[in-house]
């Protein structure tokens, strides 16, 4: 009789134990979902605020002057048009200040990745007198602003009759000691037995970056594509300085152009503003991975 | 295959350390010459004076009969096997063998049959297409093994090859170092600080210490013939047993006495101590573990405290002390003895060794 009472009493208890685990679990589940869901409310908030004025200027560009010179809040556009970018093209001959500062970006970022790759091969692989001496000379001159020296830049190279010219916008920026610096901290990481073994096999230094370097240094190049041509294609002093004629102004200047003071459209200039982003946010989303990837390389041990 | 000479051959840093003084040695062609000895002897850099990727301060490198001090690496038609095997991570395993084919401009066919013959010979064949990161351990080791031989070169460059390796397949690579030399009828040159390496692989054996040659012998000779106390000690595992013992005359006998113990010296030790002078004074004396036996004659007994023993199966080694001197006994495992007993064991008198106490020069090197 004892045991019938003492196997009910179990099947009571094990059933109640169930039910106290299966709230408990519920309990956790629900703690656990709302503490998402709270992190994904605070983080769109945060997207919000961060990007409003980038989609602000992307409604602007879309809205008729008529609405965004209303006592109203318009974010959005009623009437959505064309026009601001119609006008904007015409205005200035912003096709070909597009394709300058496509031409210009693109020649200084892949001079850069060959001048830097190379001159921090020889501060990273070769052995030569004064090694340190002359890369402690290359860090020095990231010291120095680049407005210290426009004024003897520009008599350089109005003496050697490159005013107004692809030369100008292009050569002076072919090397940075910044990619120098950016390119020797990634091969420093890089195993020296590499280079070594493939000295051993009979190859020489230029096929050693052609075959091996390069391929296994993929990242630092695209970190340092990416940040080379968002930088050329937003230079705006040097440009301004150098060119003078429609056929040589890059896309920033042109957005200049825009703002004059016969012209105050602000929706136009903000249709401009949002033509030239597009290049240069389409290249950092593609190449972000590499950027993040080269930025942080070496930080934690992989 | 070639043969390489050194002559005085010197390497200091610019902060005016020297890391190898004085190196002479000749290499013959088809030699499995084994560079041993602790870390920071100079080894590893010999090697890389050889490779040429360091610069000879002084002194002579002659490759085939031709000064190689100021040709470059990719001049000098060697090969090298990395301890960090230096693979191209990027590069399959087929590529990463014939890269050095490729650089030399070999045929595509030519290519491919070597390879085809190294990893055969290797039992990498099935590797061919994977990546070095799909590769474990001893398949890596291989693959590095593999590009260094399908170049062909004059000599075969190895340092600290299987290091990486755990034991079971250290011991089998050596197997697979062994027949390889034997096949390609190779000079190599390899480094190590693994002394089982240095005795089963080499045809000769260099010891160094300090960056400088102690004794460059057939591993045989190194073994019963060491030239001073450090070659006798660094070869042989364990490690051989020195004290510091007087040399007395007792009657017509030389005794070696230390402590309460008293050893007679043979025929060849005694007439050689006498000759040298030596009676009267400290000598060391150095006892092979394995030198050691359970029976004996009365005059070769000595008695030490056990401390500690290890039972390896075929054999025991009883850790102790003889006076304040630790030693260590290597018997057959139906010796019974627990820590703390003193255990009488017999002393092998043709196989010891003697070393002056001041040169530790061996005193019967013969």
């Amino acid at each position: 009789m004892d045991s019938v009472i003492t196997t009910a009493a179990k099947e009571i208890n094990r059933d109640e134990l169930e039910k106290l685990k299966r709230s408990a679990t519920q309990k956790a589940l629900f703690r656990r979902r709302a503490g998402k869901f709270a992190l994904v409310i605070v983080n769109l908030a945060m997207s919000i605020f961060v990007l409003l004025p980038l989609l602000y200027a992307v409604s602007i560009a879309f809205m008729p002057s008529s609405e965004l010179f209303t006592t109203e809040m318009n974010l959005i556009p009623g009437n959505p048009t064309l026009e601001n970018f119609r006008q904007a093209m015409v205005k200035i001959p912003l096709n070909r200040f597009i394709v300058n500062s496509f031409f210009v970006a693109g020649c200084i970022t892949f001079g850069q990745i060959l001048s830097c790759s190379l001159a921090a091969f020889s501060f990273s692989f070769l052995d030569f007198k004064g090694k340190n001496l002359l890369f402690m000379v290359v860090m020095a001159t990231m010291m120095i602003p680049g407005e210290a020296t426009i004024i003897s830049n520009y008599l350089t190279v109005s003496g050697l009759h490159w005013l107004d010219s692809y030369n100008v916008l292009i050569i002076p920026y072919l090397t940075s000691a910044m990619g120098i610096f950016l390119f020797r901290q990634f091969y420093k990481s890089f195993p020296i037995s590499l280079y070594e073994s493939a000295r051993i096999d009979g190859c020489s230094n230029l096929r050693f970056i052609y075959s091996i370097l390069i391929p296994l240094t993929k990242s630092a190049i695209g970190a340092m594509a990416v940040y080379t041509f968002i930088n050329a294609w937003n230079m705006y002093m040097w440009p301004l300085l150098v060119t003078g004629s429609d056929r040589m102004r890059t896309v920033q200047i042109g957005i200049g152009m825009l703002d004059s003071v016969d012209s105050q459209s602000i929706s136009m200039m903000i249709a401009g503003v949002v033509m030239i982003i597009i290049p240069s946010i389409s290249v950092f989303i593609a190449g972000q991975r590499q950027l993040i990837r080269g930025m942080f390389s070496g930080a934690v041990k992989g | 295959m070639a043969s390489l000479s050194f002559v005085n051959v010197c390497k200091t840093y610019k902060n005016g350390l020297t890391v190898v003084k004085d190196f002479n040695l000749d290499i013959k062609d088809r030699e499995f010459l084994i560079l041993v000895g602790p870390s920071g002897c100079g080894k590893s850099m010999t090697l890389r004076m050889i490779a040429g990727l360091e610069d000879i301060t002084s002194g002579e490198l002659w490759i085939d009969g031709q000064l190689m001090n100021m040709t470059s690496p990719q001049s000098r038609d060697l090969s090298m096997v990395f301890q960090s095997y230096a693979l191209y991570p990027h590069l399959t395993v087929y590529q990463n063998m014939a890269f050095g084919l490729k650089v030399h401009k070999v045929p595509k066919d030519e290519i491919e049959k070597r390879v085809g013959r190294a990893a055969e010979i290797l039992h990498i064949s099935h590797l061919l297409d994977r990546k070095p990161s799909a590769l474990s351990g001893g398949q890596k080791q291989r693959v590095a093994i593999g590009s260094v031989i399908v170049r062909q070169p004059k000599a075969y460059l190895m340092d600290e090859p299987l290091s990486n390796l755990d034991a079971k397949l250290r011991s089998q690579m050596r197997v697979e170092l062994a027949k390889i030399h034997r096949e390609l009828g190779a000079t190599i040159i390899y480094v190590t600080h693994d002394q089982v390496e240095a005795m089963t692989l080499g045809t000769r054996i260099v010891v160094m210490n300090s960056g400088v040659i102690q004794q460059a012998a057939s591993p045989n000779d190194i073994y019963e013939n060491p030239v001073n106390k450090f070659v006798a000690g660094f070869i042989g595992s364990p490690s051989m047993n020195f004290f510091p013992v007087w040399v007395a005359r007792r009657g017509e006998k030389i005794c070696l006495e230390f402590g309460k113990n008293k050893l007679i010296a043979n025929e060849i030790c005694s007439k050689r101590l006498v000759e040298d002078g030596y009676v009267g004074r400290r000598v060391y004396l150095g006892i092979r573990p394995e030198d050691f036996h359970e029976e004996g004659p009365e005059e070769q007994k000595i008695l030490f405290d056990v401390e500690m023993k290890e039972v390896l199966g075929a054999e025991i080694l009883f850790h102790g002390r003889i006076n304040r001197e630790e030693i260590c006994v290597r018997l057959s495992p139906n010796v019974k003895a627990e820590p703390g007993e003193r255990l009488p064991v017999y002393v092998d008198m043709d196989r010891i060794k003697l070393f002056d106490m001041d040169t530790e020069q061996n005193i019967i090197y013969v």
